[in-house]
Formats: C-alpha cells, structure tokens, sequence
C-alpha cells in the first residue's frame, strides 16, 4: 500500500512540474473555451422568437409574418404547447401567445420572456415590443390594440457557451486521456523505465492504476476548474446535481485512459503514439458534436457518429448540465461509456509490452 | 546441489535468427566481483537480463540465492538488485525523490534519512535536490546504483556501469563496487574494458559471440598464455636477418621494420635467451630492448582470432 502511495504521490510531482503538460491540461481548454465563449457566446444575437395562436386573428397573422421578414429575429411558428415547451428547454428567448381579446377588435398578447440570461432576455424584450408597437400601427393604423401581458419564464439557457462547455469537458477528458497517457506512457517504455520498473516487485497492474488514478483526479480538478471559469465569466448555470455530473466526469475519465492505453500498447514509439491518438481524438472532436449539433449530419455519418465514445460523454453531459437530467436519464450513455473503458483495458493488457524491442 | 548463489546452466537464447546466447553455464560465488567480458553484440545484456529475471530464456535453468528465476521471480528480484545498460529515469522528480520511490517499490525504507544514507554512500548528498537529467555521466551512473541498493540486495547486477566514463570517473566507479563487495554483497557486472576486468574482477568470463569461452581469475586467465610474449630491439649495426632468429626456439613469428625486429614468442624465457646468445656470438649491436607479457587483450586474441575492440 505504501509503495502504491509513493508511486501515485511521484506521479503527481512528475504531471504538476511538467509545465508543457500543465498546459494542455488546464491552460489549453480554459483558452479554448474562453475564446469560443467570447467569439461566439456573446455574439448570439439572434433572438428566437416562438409565435402561437396567432390564427385567431388576421391581424396577428400579419404581425407574425412580418416578424419573420424582419432581420434579427428567427421565428417559430407552432401551437402553444409546443412553443412553451421549446421555451421551457432554453431554445426560444421570448414565445408571444395570441388570443381574443375582450374587445372585438381587441387582442391579447401573453409575452413570456426566458429569463435564464437577464441581460440578453431585456434586450429581447424589449426589441419584441417595439416590434409588436410599431407592426400594429403600421397594419392597424390604431395604436396599442394589443394587450400585452409580460410573464418570466425559469427556462434553461441554452447559448452557445452552455451548449459548448459539456463540449469541451468532453475535449479535455478525451485529450488527457488518449493523447496524454499514450504519449507518457510510450516514453515510459521508450527510456526503459517500465523495464526497470519491471524489475521491481512492484505489479504491473499497480503501476497502471497509480498513473489512472492520478489522471483521473487530475481530469476532475481540470473539469471544476473549466466550470468555475464558466460560471464566473459566462453566467453559465448548471441545472444538474453536481452528483450526476461527476460520475459522468469520472467515468468519462476512465473511458478516455483505457483508449490511451489501448494507443500505448500498439504504438512503438512516441511519434507513432502522438499520430495515433491526433487521429483518434481529431474526428471525435468534430463527429460528436462538440462544437455543433450532429442532428443535420448526413445519414450515412449517423453510425460513425454513434459509434464515438465522446458522442455519449458529451450526450450525457448536456442531458445532466442543461437538461437537468438525473444519472438514471443517462444510462445509457453510463453503460456506453463504461463498456468502453473495461474492453479497452482488456484489450490493453492482453496486448501490453514492457519494452520496444521482443525481450 | 551447489553452494554458488547463481548457478547458470545450459542457457539459450534466440533472437529470429540471431543466438544472442547459446548454451552457456556459468557460477557465481557469493561475495565476489563477478565480471562478463567481451565486445559489443556478444550477449552479455541478454545473459545477464535472463538472470535478472527480465528476459525469457529459450532454454536451460537459472538459480539465483536458491531460487529458480523463471518460477519465482518474485523472489529473485527482492533479493537482487539491478542497473540496465539504458534506462533514463523518470523525468521531473529529483535524485532524492527517485530513491525514495524506488526504496518504496521495493517494500523497502524510503524514509529521508534512508535516503541520505544511500545517497552518502554513492557520493551524491550534495545532489539530493536536483534533477537526474542535470547530473553528469558519472553522477546518473552512481544513481542508479545507488537504486540498485535501495533494498539492500544480496546480488547486484551492473551493465556496462563505466562504459563511457572519463578515466577519473571510472576509477571512482571502480573504488565504490570494490566497498559494495566489502558490505558482503556479490556483484556481476558486464564490460568491455579489458583493464577494468582485470584490475576489478575477482573473476572473468571472457565471452564472444553467445558462448563462454573461459571463466577464471585474471591472473589464470592470463597465466595461460604464460610463456606468450614478444621481445624487440632496435639494431644500431648491421641489419639483422629475419630468417636467422626466425629458427630461434619458440619464434612463431619474426617481422623486420626498418632497423626494428620484433619476435612473437610462445616461449619468451627460451627465445630471450637464445636471443642474446645469437647476437653476442656475431657480435650484433642492438638498443631498445623491450619484452612483453601477455594481457587479456592477448587472451583474448589467442581464443579468438580478434581483437576486442575495433
Ligand atoms: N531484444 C532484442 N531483439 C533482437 N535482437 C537482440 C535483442 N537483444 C539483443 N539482441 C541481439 O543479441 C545479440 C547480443 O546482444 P547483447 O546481449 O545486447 O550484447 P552485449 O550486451 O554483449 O553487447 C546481438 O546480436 C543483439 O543484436
Ligand atoms: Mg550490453
């Protein structure tokens, strides 16, 4: 137990005095994310606007369709429980409900606003009743006819960054995993030491699970720092029990060391290591829809896409982090994930080899 | 059935085509140098890692203190300890850290003080706080063997410890096995330094391509070749003739270069004095007169027909 403890201790100094390996494990995604969060989280200005119950009235008709014409707003026209639900996911910023008025001439407008990003939800507020202002004198010449009824919405959000961070927690767990294992472990054969550690009585078995142990721990600490920074900078909201993310998190890191290892133990050298594990995690990055949704995929992609382990780490994280599903919602992608990682650590020690050359 | 602490016989082996050790036997006695002489490519790596425990022998037993090594490797290993021909170490952590570590992998103490002990006794206490990449050549070598005593072993293997040390290093080197062997512990180290088999070892095996072609003291090894030597001299006078001495009792061989002639003798007490007998009866003058003894370079070339280092 002491020489385990030793082991995972000297581990740990070898990873945190590493400074290039410091900085793909924490300064590479945090970089990543803040880039594309402020590249493209707060460049989301079109506001989605969902329409319903405008067939009561012509008047609405016309508003809705001159709504859609105009630039800046992207409108969904659909019955009212469908609008209100795609509200209640974050997808819609403000859903204008029409209905009869009191009056004849009269309608109503029920005006629910998702109030998940304040600042953003007052702008389109507004923007929608300047519209509405504006569309009913120019096709009524008559103002204010509209009864307007503003109501929030706890909805999630669902911008770019909350859409993305599940993305990149997935990115950083498979690069620590398949990129950074491989890479140190190969070296680790290609300098001799797995050799000279093979002389030891230390077991093997206890030599892999030190190294597991310590990228797993250190994955987590990477993935809460990535969230803090999330939180403080983006206002992103994680509407999951941290529970539920965590076993995603952890499990996620054992799938993605079990590929680095598989990767260690065909590759001969350091070069053929990083190749190898660029190819594996360079199509997994864009097939499993980190930095966009793979729905619009074409179909013949679709069983390429579903075979890809970060497809279900990813899948699973959004479920939990936006959706605010429980662990048993993502059961699936648990069991996906963790058939991966056992089969490659058996495949990975059946194939094992302490040194480049046959002994 | 023997009393040796390692008992080798009959190992074998094959690399594809290649018998990188074939059919050797050999013993080891418990506190002594053991060396393995012979040039690169001739199996010393191969046979001495069989016995450690890290190669797979194709055939033969290996016993090292009284157990089998491919049975019980468990055993051997905590009861020997062991530096490779290549091995860097890991990156990043100091020479004090890495002592530590492996005195834990070993089950064995890696407390500070454990470790300035070990440190201390390879010279390298003011070292502790570096990194190993920083050493010199010599520093990293008496680091690894100071990991190949972090569990206090019976046996310690040693590859090739001074190959590419400066002269001062070697003889460092040289001084610390000789006070390892003086705590009672057994060494087998491998070289290719004729001078240092000779001056360390306590006793040689002398091999070349897979196999053992003589194992004894230096002093047998080079006592067979006892009566072998040349003798030269420079002639001031007349020009010797070659083929005179080349009858000369013993002579092998006569060569003449310039005003130098050289004899190789395989009986240098007979051919010296027949020698001077010659050249006073014809009243031959000479300078220079230089005989040589055999070294286990000559041993080496005798048994098999090359030199030892190209
Ligand atoms: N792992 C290996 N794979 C293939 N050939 C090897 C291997 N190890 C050693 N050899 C070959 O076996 C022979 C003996 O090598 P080695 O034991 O390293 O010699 P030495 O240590 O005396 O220089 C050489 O011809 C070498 O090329
Ligand atoms: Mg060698």
């Amino acid at each position: 137990m002491t020489s385990f403890l030793a082991m995972t201790v000297a581990n740990f100094k070898m990873i945190v005095r590493n400074r290039t390996a410091m900085f793909f494990l924490l300064g590479f995604p945090v970089i990543f994310m803040v880039l594309f969060g402020f590249l493209f989280g707060e460049g989301e200005t079109r506001l989605h606007i969902g329409i319903a119950g405008e067939d009561s009235s012509p008047i609405a008709i016309a508003i809705a369709e001159q709504m859609e014409q105009t630039d800046g707003f992207t409108v969904y026209r659909n019955d009212v429980d469908h609008e209100m639900s795609a509200i209640d996911d974050g997808d819609r910023l403000v859903v204008i409900v029409f209905s009869e008025g009191t009056g004849s001439a009269q309608l109503d407008a029920d005006i629910y606003v998702n109030q998940s990003n304040p600042t953003f939800s007052q702008i389109g507020l507004s923007a929608v009743e300047q519209f509405l202002l504006q569309a009913e004198m120019e096709i009524t010449g008559q103002p204010r006819m509209i009864q307007p009824t503003v109501a929030d919405v706890e909805a999630e959000s669902f911008g770019f960054i909350e859409f993305f961070l599940p993305g990149v927690i997935g990115i950083a767990l498979m690069t620590n995993g398949v990129q950074a294992l491989s890479s140190t472990f190969v070296a680790f054969r290609e300098k001799g030491i797995l050799r000279r550690i093979k002389g030891t009585p230390f077991p093997l078995w206890q030599f892999i699970l030190s190294r597991i142990t310590t990228q797993v721990v250190i994955s987590v600490f990477q993935i809460v720092i990535l969230v803090a920074i999330a939180i403080m900078l983006f206002d992103v909201q994680i509407s999951s029990s941290y529970l539920a993310m965590a076993v995603l998190v952890v499990i996620g890191a054992f799938t993605f060391l079990s590929i680095g290892f598989i990767v260690s133990a065909f590759a001969g050298n350091t070069d053929v290591a990083d190749a190898a594990g660029t190819l594996i995690t360079l199509p997994m990055m864009f097939l499993s829809g980190v930095f966009f949704p793979t729905d619009d995929a074409p179909g013949w992609l679709q069983p390429i896409i579903g075979l890809l382990p970060l497809t279900y780490l990813v899948n699973g994280l959004r479920d939990v982090m936006i959706r605010g599903a429980g662990v048993e919602a993502v059961l699936l992608e648990i069991l996906v994930l963790i058939g991966t990682a056992v089969a490659g650590f058996l495949i990975s020690v059946y194939f094992f080899r302490w040194e480049s050359r046959s002994a | 059935m023997t009393d040796s602490i390692i008992d080798v016989q009959n190992l074998t082996k094959r690399y594809g085509q290649t018998i990188a050790v074939d059919d050797v036997s050999l013993r080891v006695e418990a506190g002594e140098i053991f060396g393995i002489l012979g040039p690169n490519g001739a199996g010393k790596t191969t046979t001495l890692e069989m016995i450690e425990g890290l190669r797979q022998p194709d055939g033969g037993t290996i016993t090292v203190a009284g157990f089998d090594v491919v049975r019980d490797a468990e055993n051997v290993k905590r009861r020997i300890g062991i530096q490779l021909q290549s091995t860097s170490l890991f990156d990043h952590l100091t020479v004090g850290e890495l002592v530590s570590l492996f005195a834990e992998l070993y089950g064995a103490d890696g407390s500070p003080g454990r470790t300035q002990d070990l440190l201390g006794m390879v010279s390298l206490t003011e070292k502790a706080d570096d990194h190993a990449q920083t050493l010199s050549g010599g520093q990293q070598q008496r680091l690894s063997i100071a990991l190949a005593l972090v569990n206090d072993p019976e046996i310690v293997f040693l590859d090739e410890p001074t190959t590419g040390l400066d002269p001062q290093a070697r003889r460092n080197l040289w001084d610390l096995i000789r006070s390892i062997r003086d705590q009672g512990k057994t060494i087998v180290l491998t070289t290719h330094y004729m001078e240092e088999a000779e001056l360390l070892c306590d006793r040689i095996a002398v091999m070349d391509t897979g196999t053992i072609i003589l194992c004894d003291t230096p002093d047998n090894l080079i006592a067979t070749l006892e009566t072998t030597g040349s003798i030269s001299a420079d002639f001031t006078g007349v020009q010797p003739d070659e083929a005179l001495f080349a009858q000369l009792p013993g002579v092998q061989n006569a060569s003449l270069s310039g005003h130098r002639l050289t004899l190789q003798t395989s009986n240098l007490n007979q051919t010296l004095i027949a020698f001077i007998e010659t050249t006073r009866e014809r009243r031959m003058e000479f300078d220079q007169l230089i005989t040589t003894r055999p070294t286990l370079e000559d041993v080496f070339l005798h048994y098999t027909g090359k030199a030892l280092r190209e």
